[in-house]
């Protein structure tokens, strides 16, 4: 998987950043900051401006492919070890410009894909997708695209390059591939572990445990959406 | 093999707590294998239906076991009849698809669960707290979309209508 290594190499930019971040100093600010952010509640309202792509102005599309999130694993551990619910707002916690570069992989248009039963269930017959806390988990298209090049239809790629066991799409009916071109207004950002949707396997920084981009948009319209289901091999 | 482990269908089946696997009480719960295609629910249902699946291949008395767990379910709480509607959604399709791999007496079942919905009315509307920490709210909502779009076409089934 071309892609999956990629992702996986820190650029330059990024490899100095990560080094900044390991520094006990800086370990030490950044405990700083987690108090400060929960106890704060005027800190956490300013970082969560700062974590946004959207808020209905256009996206910077200056950076492409970032790598892995800039997160030491003892910075991990503390995010994870926090309730989820409590969790602080990423803007306190990861670079501004990584943040921007991040999110700037989402401005094409976002995707994500599911299988045809949960289609059914959970977007039949509703007019919004995502859940329940205003928040849906999503991938760039631009991944999801190279998938789709890389398989050439095939669902089994799908399940590989996602994460998903062999065969978990043909033991849903097939697989759903859903698109959005205009993002501009979902309020894309940076996970923070609070969403209803952040399950046990959920780490911080904006990469699955997988190493898949992923960021969260507010809920999406769906008259918005591009539906393409893939039939079974 | 995948239900042989702590947590597993067969463990659940051997200690008579097929109910609480469905329900994804402690080590029984499920989790989504990726933020994208995760469903809203205490348990991952398809996952926990898969390993009832393998399970069947090679035990007796899987099915008798999965439709008696699931008529418990239908006779508790508000909580667990929406979660035990969310299992017949999941075999329903499974069954119009015909990737239904057991026998389950689903039409007897959804006329259980269509009294069963109409005793949790007041509460099915609320916030509905499972044992495992799970809040789901609305679950009228998901229970009135999948008697439109999958009961009703596929069933025949009104879950909504006592008395039809």
């Amino acid at each position: 998987m071309a892609k999956t290594a990629k992702m996986s190499e820190l650029p330059g930019k990024a490899n100095r950043l990560k080094q900044w971040l390991s520094a006990a100093g800086v370990w030490f600010l950044f405990t700083v900051v987690l108090l400060l952010s929960a106890g704060n509640p005027a800190f956490a309202e300013k970082a969560s401006a700062e974590n946004a792509a959207g808020d209905g102005k256009a996206l910077s599309c200056e950076w492409k492919w970032m790598g892995k999130a800039p997160l030491t694993a003892d910075q991990i551990q503390a995010i994870l070890a926090i309730p989820k619910g409590e969790r602080p707002d990423p803007a306190t916690y990861l670079d501004k410009k990584y943040m921007k570069r991040h999110l700037s992989q989402f401005c094409d248009g976002v995707s994500f894909v599911m299988g045809l039963d949960n289609y059914v269930m959970y977007v039949l017959a509703r007019k919004s997708i995502g859940r329940e806390d205003n928040s849906c988990f999503v991938m760039p298209k631009s991944v999801c695209d190279e998938i789709a090049k890389a398989g050439k239809g095939k669902i089994s790629v799908y399940e590989q390059a996602l994460g998903f066991e062999p065969g978990y799409f043909q033991g849903h009916g097939g697989l759903v591939r859903i698109d959005v071109i205009d993002v501009a207004d979902l309020h894309i950002r940076i996970p923070s572990g609070n969403e209803a949707g952040a399950n046990s396997w959920w780490v911080p920084g904006g990469y699955t445990s997988g190493g898949v981009p992923e960021a969260v948009s507010d809920l999406i319209p769906k008259a918005r959406i591009i539906v393409t289901r893939l039939q079974e091999e | 093999m995948a239900d042989g482990k702590k947590g597993g269908f067969r463990e659940a089946m051997a200690r008579g707590e097929v109910e609480s696997f469905l329900r994804g009480d402690g080590s029984y719960r499920k989790f989504p294998q990726s933020d994208f295609a995760g469903e809203d629910a205490p348990t991952d249902t398809w996952k926990a239906l898969q390993e009832i699946y393998d399970a069947a291949k090679e035990t007796d008395g899987v099915e008798n076991a999965l439709s008696e767990g699931m008529s418990a379910l239908l006779s508790g709480t508000a909580a667990d009849v929406y979660l035990a509607v969310l299992y017949l959604t999941r075999l329903s399709l499974a069954k119009q698809g015909g990737r239904l791999p057991l026998h389950v007496p689903l039409h007897e079942l959804l006329l259980s669960a269509r009294e069963a919905v109409e005793k949790h009315r007041d509460a099915l509307p609320g916030e509905l707290t499972f044992p495992n920490g799970f809040v789901k709210k609305a679950a009228l909502a998901d229970i009135e979309r999948w008697n439109e779009v999958v009961f009703l076409p596929c069933c025949g089934v009104d879950l909504l209508q006592p008395n039809k």
